[in-house]
């Protein structure tokens, strides 16, 4: 009865009857389908689940009001993390892990009497996680550009991330060019 | 006539072949043996790269509008060091309608850009706007007006002063495919002041790149 290494090897004990060329071929198919297996594992830690999204058109942003932004661009996604025909507004995490998320948003210069402040956040579905989010003045003049970057611990699949947005000016505003991305950088 | 396996393609005897135990032990030894030591060269860490603007850089003030610069090579910042590069990524010249950060491989990236940002010091003037983006450039026609989409930016409209230690530094990330083949990184910095200012110093800057994906 031929035995077996800790990784799986087949190899013949003194007890066996000889039979070379069978006993050559179970190894070697045995050391074949590890080694094919710790390829596959090296492949897919190099290509860490990834995704993008984003959008260049008007978005009206009501003044004092929380809002989630919109995309339209799926410009990658090899995780299937991306489906903007179910939901336009997030990025749908598809295995466990840790997560480098980073989102911009661009509000259009401010026309209003009452500049206020505007503010970008990176918002998980996940009750009781803390948002990371950037709050900066507006600029009557000039866009302001808003960029979060944070690391997520993603402990359950389908947990997502969205961009939600809110500002103070004296009227509705628009984002234009806005993005988000993720890319996994750990399994736990 | 010896087969082989299905994936790595290591040899085995076949009951029709001459009886050679030693020599069908040594040939599948050997096949393992380059197979594993060509799967341990390969595993490395996650290619990556970081590029350095040493010394002051004054950029072009005032601004002009965010997505419509006249000559966007002449807002791009510059780069002159290779601090690590393991990624395949080229740094173009740091001259002017150059500047660019070309990575030779297709994949998703994440770029982290920084910039030193101290204080403006022309008596009088007010900083109005301060601002840093990543864009899309063309590798291969890095003088060109069109396309360099942004992919990132932040702004600011709160003048570097004390409260910042007078050094702010302002970062910016983002993660995107790129191609491989036209696909760049430009950083760009912005500033404008009342009154209008010729320039605006920057200090030290870098952009740092993680690859992420192989396509």
């Amino acid at each position: 009865m031929p035995a077996n290494t800790p990784r799986g090897y087949t190899y013949p004990l003194l007890s066996d009857q000889a039979d070379f060329p069978t006993q050559i071929q179970d190894f070697a198919q045995d050391v074949d389908t590890d080694v094919q297996a710790q390829v596959t594992a090296t492949t897919a830690a190099l290509n860490a689940p990834s995704a993008r999204a984003s959008h260049s058109l008007n978005q009206a942003i009501n003044p004092s009001t929380f809002t989630f932004v919109t995309f339209n661009t799926e410009e990658y996604d090899n995780a299937g993390m991306v489906n903007l025909g179910v939901n336009n507004d997030r990025i749908t995490f598809t295995s466990t892990g840790i997560y480098l998320v980073e989102a911009q948003v661009n509000f259009a210069p401010n026309g209003n009497a009452v500049v206020g402040g505007r503010k970008g956040a990176i918002v998980q579905n996940l009750s009781g996680v803390s948002e990371s989010h950037n709050t900066i003045p507006g600029i009557q003049t000039f866009a302001t550009e808003l960029s979060i970057t944070s690391l997520i611990n993603v402990v359950t699949i389908g947990d997502y991330v969205r961009l939600r947005v809110i500002h103070d000016s004296g009227a509705a505003l628009n984002v234009d060019a806005r993005s988000i991305s993720a890319t996994k950088v750990s399994a736990l | 006539m010896p087969a082989n396996t299905v994936n790595r393609g290591y040899p085995y005897s076949l009951p029709t072949d001459p009886a050679d135990v030693a020599g069908a032990l040594q040939s599948l030894a050997e096949s393992i043996d380059a197979d594993v030591c060509a799967l341990q060269d390969g595993l490395t860490g996650r290619p990556v790269a970081r590029f350095r603007g040493t010394g002051s850089y004054a950029s072009p003030s005032p601004t002009h509008p965010v997505n419509s610069p006249p000559t966007p090579y002449t807002d791009r910042i510059p780069f002159n060091v290779e601090d690590f590069n393991t990624a395949n990524v080229v740094m173009l010249s740091a001259d002017v309608g150059q500047r660019l950060i070309w990575p030779q491989d297709p994949g998703f990236y994440f770029a982290l850009a920084t910039v030193a940002v101290p204080p403006l010091t022309t008596a009088g003037a007010t900083v109005v706007y301060l601002g840093l983006q990543i864009r899309l450039a063309d590798g291969t026609n890095p003088t060109s007006l069109v396309p360099a989409p942004r992919l990132a930016g932040i702004s600011n409209s709160a003048p570097v002063g004390g409260d910042d230690r007078n050094m702010r530094l302002m970062a910016l990330g983002c993660g995107t495919f790129m191609n491989g083949t036209t696909d760049a990184f430009s950083v760009e910095f912005r500033a404008d002041t009342t009154p209008d200012v010729a320039e605006y110093v920057i200090s030290e800057r870098t952009i740092t790149i993680l690859k992420m994906t192989t396509s």
